[in-house]
């Protein structure tokens, strides 16, 4: 902070002068000023202590709203998962090139007893796969024509269970080979 | 700077808190002083008390913003003397002292006199009062703001040279003269 300097006039006795003269000057701000300016100053702080509660009261809001966001978020990712390990083993299947790939078994419903095979299917070993490709081609043409669109859903699912099984018994008998 | 308990810019902070009370502390501890500067320069009591008004409304609002980088009083007195500046510029001064007239001051004086003092006491009071206010009256305003600034605003020199935007010379310059023409003026009393 600034020092004041000294003056050039030695301790001034005027400075003295007008201060004694000052204090017999009764002039004072009228009593109106004091009490708006005292109003309106409780007003500010009143104001100013609502906002600082408001903004209080607020933060556990946007806290609960992060809450609720995790798992939603986690659910929507489990469930997209779920999706996709129902979705991926029809994949799996056709994606040989000689098999014509119809789009209707994708979004078609899918048969409740459809994923239950799956683990069988992976089961070959690698001699009996080298083996087996016409089988398989066999196979993967034999579902993808039960499971036309034209076909009702009944009878697809009565087929793909006969194919299944059909797959199923070849797959042993090559295992037992 | 050193800021106790009690201090003007502790006060500060604790009215930009929230805490009323604070703000009545200061401002009954400068109260007088600003109204007197602002009284003195504008000549007009009427103006005075508007100023005084809009000058402590500004230190409510921009309380949330003050950093007692500067000494408070520094600060005060820059709102006061910008306040000050602007209704002047927009009405220059409507009733001088001279324009009042001895009768208005003295009925006033009347009003806010003491009444434990003695008539002849009163009467030397108001004297001396009223010889100080055309004292001040007389000063070219510069002087007479750089003056206030000091006495009043207890201000250094290089703080008035900043509120008021002048260089340290000039400012020390404008406060030799007013006090040497207050001196003048002002004799009789000593």
């Amino acid at each position: 902070m600034n020092d004041v300097p000294p003056r050039d006039d030695p301790a001034d006795d005027i400075d003295d002068r007008y201060r004694r003269a000052s204090a017999l000057d009764t002039s004072r701000p009228s009593e109106f000023v004091r009490r708006a300016v005292l109003d309106h100053a409780t007003r500010v702080a009143e104001e100013r202590a609502t906002n600082s509660d408001s903004v209080k009261h607020s933060r556990p809001r946007t806290r609960s709203y992060r809450g609720w966001r995790r798992p939603a978020i986690v659910g929507t990712l489990a469930a997209a998962a779920l999706a996709g390990l129902l979705i991926t083993p029809q994949f799996l299947d056709s994606p040989l090139p000689s098999a014509p790939v119809p789009p209707a078994p994708v979004s078609a419903p899918a048969p409740a007893p459809a994923p239950a095979p799956a683990p069988t299917r992976t089961a070959p070993a690698p001699r009996a796969r080298a083996q087996s490709q016409p089988q398989i081609q066999m196979h993967v043409q034999a579902l993808t024509q039960t499971q036309t669109p034209a076909q009702s859903q009944a009878s697809s699912v009565a087929v793909r269970k006969e194919t299944d099984r059909s797959f199923v018994d070849w797959v042993d008998k090559e295992i037992q080979v | 700077m050193t800021v106790t308990a009690d201090s003007d810019e502790a006060l500060m902070a604790r009215y930009a808190r929230g805490e009323a009370a604070a703000f009545e502390l200061l401002y009954r501890r400068h109260e007088l002083r600003i109204w007197r500067y602002l009284e003195r320069n504008v000549g007009n009591w009427a103006t005075a008390d508007e100023l005084m008004q809009e000058v402590w409304f500004a230190v409510a609002r921009d309380s949330a913003r003050y950093e007692p980088a500067a000494r408070f009083t520094t600060w005060l007195f820059t709102i006061a003397h910008n306040r000050m500046i602007d209704a002047i510029r927009v009405n220059r001064r409507q009733t001088s002292l001279d324009a009042l007239g001895y009768e208005s001051q003295a009925v006033r004086q009347q009003l806010t006199a003491d009444p434990r003092t003695g008539p002849l006491a009163a009467a030397v009071a108001q004297d001396q009062a009223k010889a100080l206010k055309q004292a001040m009256e007389e000063l070219p305003p510069e002087q007479r703001e750089a003056f206030l600034l000091q006495v009043e605003g207890d201000l250094s020199v290089e703080e008035i040279a900043t509120i008021t935007q002048s260089s340290f010379e000039t400012t020390k310059s404008r406060l030799r003269y007013a006090r040497a023409k207050l001196r003048e003026l002002l004799k009789e009393f000593a």
